[in-house]
C-alpha cells in the first residue's frame, strides 16, 4: 500500500496520483500498476444532443418564409409588379440565413456563419439598391466595407481560436484588428465621397484601440493583477 | 391512495421540490450501490431488476406534467440494466431511459442504482438495492432470507410502502419557520455538468467511534464537525474580510421518529454549524456546537413542527389551484431563498447498512454518492458496512482544497484513511 508523502492518507492501487493533491505515487517497494482495477470505468456518460435540429430549421424556415410569400402575393396583386414586398422578403431571407444554418451546421459554425451572413448582407444591399436606393454606393461603399468586415471577423475568430491563447491576450488581438476595420472604412468612405483618400478620424480612434491592446498586453504579464481582477470581476 | 401499477400516482410531499428546480442539464440525482463478492452477470441483473421493480411498483414509474402539479405514471416498459461510466448522477433524461426515473449499473462486481430524488430518499434506494442484490444471488442460487430492508419479490406489494408519511404525519401543532442566514460557499471554479469527482475514503468504523467517543458524541456528529471544520479553515483561508456561517444540511430519516414502512421519501433537514463572527472555534468546539444542536432539534416534535410547514404548503387551498408553470416559479424562488444559500455543503449519513445473515458473506461494501448540487459545490455522504465507514465527498469544483482538508484532518486525528477516486 502506498501513502501521499504530501497528505498522510493511504492511497488504493488504483490511484496514480493522490486525488488530493495531485502528487504522484512514488513507492520503490510498490509501484503504481496501471493494471490495477479502478473504482470506476473510463467512460464518460455525455448529454445526448436534446434539440432536434432538423425539426427546429424547419420551423424557422416556415416561420421566415410564410410573412414573405404573403407579402409577395400582396404587392403582386395589388400593384401588379414586385416591389416593396422584396425588401420584406429580402430581410426574412437575411433572418433565415443569420439562424437557420447556425441550428445545423455542427462544426466550425463561427466561420460558415461569417461567409453566409457575409454574402447574405451583400444580397439584401443589392436589393435595397436595385428596389429603393439605386446608385453606385453599393459597388463602391458597402460591398468592400462588407467584405472587409467580414474578412476581419473571420480573422480573428482564427487568431483567437488557434494562435492567441489567454483571454487578455485575445482581447488585445481584437481590439488591433478593429484599428485595420477603422481604417479600411474612411479608405472606403474617402475614396466614395472624394475620389481621393486622406486618413484622419480612423487614426485618432486607433491610437487609444492601440494603447488599450498594449496595456492589455502588459497586464496579462501581471499573474496577480489578472487573480485580482478574476476575483473582482467573476461572475 | 392511488395504486401505482394499476395508474397514477402524486409526488410525495418532498418530491414535489425537486422537479421544479430541476434545470436542462441538472436534477437532483443520488446513488447507492452494493459490491459483490463475485463479478455481476448483466442478464441475471436484469431479470433480478424486473423481478425487484415489481414488487416495489413505486420505482416504476415515470414523471409527467399535470395542470396543477406534476404526477407519476405507471410505466408499462421494463428498465434496463447499462454498464457503469465515470461520471454517475448525469441528469436522467426521460428519452434515454424508457421514461424510468432511475438507472441500475453495474461494473465489475459492483451493483448500482441512481435515482431522482423525487423517486426515494436514501433509505428507500436503500432498501431498492438491497431487494435487488439479495434478489440477484437468489437468482444466481444462492439461499435468500427477507428482512433488515430486503423485501422478498415473490410476495405482493404492500400499499404502505408507497404511501406518502408526510402527510399522514404532520399535525400541525406548530409550523416551523424556515428562516435562516446565508451560508458560506467557497469561492472555487465550478466545472460543467456532467462532470463529477467522486473521492471515497474508506475509514474504520472502530476508529471513528473510539475518536466520538474521547468527545461524547455520535460518529455522525464527529463526521459533520470535521466536515463542518475544514470548510471553516478553507474560508479563513480565503481571507475575505466578511465572514459567513459554515453549515450542513443533514438529512433527518424521519422513520426514526414515525412508525412509516414508506420507501418513497420521507425525511427532512436540518443544518447545523458555526457562524465565524463569533471568533475562531476550535476542532472539539465544532464537534460539541453540532451535537448540541442536534440534540436540540432531533425531537419529534420539532421535526413535526418543521415537517408540517413542508406540508402546510402543500395543503394550502389557494396554492393548490396554482397553475404548474407558476408554482414552478414560486418553489424555485423558494429553494434559492432557502434552499441551498442557506448551507455550505450537505452532509448524509446512512448509517450502519444490515443485511440478512444468507448474504453477508456475498457483500464486500455499500457506497452512497451525492449527485451535483445545483448551485453548491460539495456533497458528503457516510454510509458504513462491515467494519468499514465509507466517507464519499462529491464535488463539481475544479478545486480538491475541502476534500483534502476533511480526509487530512481526520488523518491527522489518528484515523487512518484509504483514498480511492473516479479519476485516474
Amino acid at each position: 500500500m502506498s501513502y501521499c508523502v504530501n497528505c498522510g492518507v493511504e492511497l488504493a492501487p488504483s490511484e496514480r496520483v493522490c486525488p488530493l493533491c495531485g502528487t504522484e505515487v512514488n513507492n520503490p517497494r510498490q509501484p503504481y500498476d496501471p493494471a490495477a482495477p479502478k473504482p470506476f470505468p473510463n467512460e464518460i456518460d455525455l448529454f445526448a444532443p436534446s434539440t432536434d435540429r432538423t425539426y427546429l430549421a424547419a420551423i424557422l424556415t416556415l416561420l421566415m418564409a410564410l410573412p414573405a410569400a404573403i407579402c409577395l402575393a400582396c404587392d403582386l396583386a395589388y400593384t401588379h409588379g414586385a416591389g416593396w414586398s422584396m425588401l420584406v422578403a429580402g430581410a426574412m431571407g437575411l433572418l433565415w440565413i443569420a439562424t437557420a444554418p447556425l441550428v445545423l451546421i455542427r462544426r466550425h459554425r463561427v466561420l460558415v456563419g461569417v461567409v453566409l451572413d457575409g454574402a447574405g448582407v451583400l444580397g439584401y444591399l443589392w436589393l435595397i439598391e436595385r428596389y429603393a436606393a439605386p446608385g453606385d454606393w453599393y459597388l463602391r461603399l458597402a460591398v468592400p466595407i462588407v467584405v472587409l468586415l467580414a474578412v476581419l471577423i473571420a480573422g480573428d475568430t482564427l487568431l483567437v481560436t488557434r494562435v492567441v491563447t489567454g483571454k487578455m491576450r485575445q482581447m488585445a488581438a481584437a481590439v488591433a484588428s478593429s484599428v485595420l476595420l477603422l481604417v479600411g472604412i474612411e479608405i472606403c468612405v474617402d475614396n466614395f465621397l472624394s475620389g481621393s483618400v486622406s486618413l484622419f478620424w480612423s487614426l485618432l480612434v486607433s491610437v487609444p484601440c492601440l494603447i488599450l491592446a498594449l496595456l492589455l498586453l502588459a497586464f496579462d504579464r501581471r499573474k496577480r493583477f489578472k487573480e485580482q481582477m478574476k476575483k473582482r470581476l467573476h461572475l | 391512495m392511488n395504486k401505482p401499477e394499476s395508474g397514477w400516482m402524486s409526488l410525495d410531499n418532498s418530491a414535489k421540490i425537486y422537479p421544479a428546480v430541476t434545470s436542462r442539464n441538472w436534477a437532483a440525482v443520488f446513488r447507492v450501490s452494493v459490491t459483490l463478492r463475485e463479478t455481476v452477470e448483466p442478464e441475471t441483473l436484469q431479470a433480478a431488476l424486473e423481478d425487484t421493480v415489481r414488487r416495489m411498483p413505486s420505482f416504476c414509474l415515470s414523471l409527467h406534467r399535470g395542470l396543477f402539479w406534476y404526477y407519476f405514471d405507471a410505466n408499462r416498459q421494463m428498465p434496463r440494466v447499462e454498464p457503469d461510466v465515470a461520471n454517475p448522477c448525469k441528469k436522467i433524461d426521460k428519452k434515454e431511459n424508457g421514461g424510468y426515473c432511475f438507472r441500475v449499473r453495474y461494473y465489475r462486481e459492483r451493483i448500482a442504482v441512481e435515482l431522482f430524488h423525487s423517486i426515494a430518499d436514501g433509505t428507500g434506494a436503500m432498501v431498492f438495492i438491497k431487494t435487488l442484490a439479495a434478489r440477484y444471488l437468489q437468482l444466481r442460487g444462492f439461499p435468500f432470507t427477507a428482512g433488515e430492508g430486503v423485501l422478498d419479490c415473490d410476495q405482493p406489494p404492500q400499499p404502505v410502502e408507497w404511501e406518502d408519511s408526510h402527510t399522514r404525519y404532520a399535525r400541525f401543532q406548530h409550523i416551523e419557520g424556515r428562516r435562516e442566514a446565508k451560508a458560506y460557499h467557497p469561492r472555487m471554479d465550478r466545472q460543467p455538468p456532467p462532470a463529477l469527482r467522486i473521492i471515497t475514503g474508506t475509514l474504520p468504523v472502530e476508529a471513528v467511534r473510539d475518536r466520538a467517543r474521547e468527545l461524547k458524541v455520535t460518529v455522525n456528529d464527529y463526521l459533520a464537525g470535521v466536515i463542518c471544520y475544514s470548510f471553516c479553515r478553507l474560508q479563513q483561508a480565503e481571507g475575505n474580510r466578511r465572514q459567513y456561517p459554515v453549515k450542513l444540511s443533514v438529512p433527518v430519516n424521519l422513520r426514526s421518529y414515525y412508525p412509516s414502512e414508506t420507501v418513497r421519501n420521507f425525511a427532512t433537514f436540518i443544518n447545523p454549524g458555526v457562524d465565524p463572527n463569533y471568533g475562531e472555534y476550535a476542532f472539539e468546539e465544532i464537534v460539541q456546537h453540532i451535537h448540541h444542536f442536534m440534540r436540540l432539534r432531533l425531537n419529534e416534535k420539532y421535526l413535526n413542527a418543521v415537517l408540517s410547514a413542508n406540508v402546510g404548503n402543500e395543503t394550502n387551498k389557494a396554492m393548490r389551484v396554482v397553475p404548474l408553470v407558476f408554482k414552478n416559479w414560486a418553489m424555485a424562488f423558494g429553494y434559492r431563498l432557502y434552499g441551498e444559500s442557506r448551507y455550505t455543503a450537505a452532509f448524509s449519513n446512512l448509517g450502519v447498512i444490515r443485511v440478512p445473515s444468507a448474504m453477508i458473506p456475498h457483500v464486500e461494501r455499500f457506497d452512497f454518492i451525492m449527485g451535483p448540487p445545483r448551485t453548491n459545490l460539495h456533497g458528503a455522504t457516510a454510509v458504513s458496512y462491515g467494519g468499514k465507514l465509507n466517507l464519499t465527498l462529491s464535488s463539481v469544483a475544479d478545486q480538491t482544497d475541502a476534500e483534502r482538508l476533511i480526509f487530512t484532518e481526520l488523518v491527522k486525528r489518528g484515523v487512518p484513511v484509504t483514498i480511492e477516486s473516479n479519476r485516474y
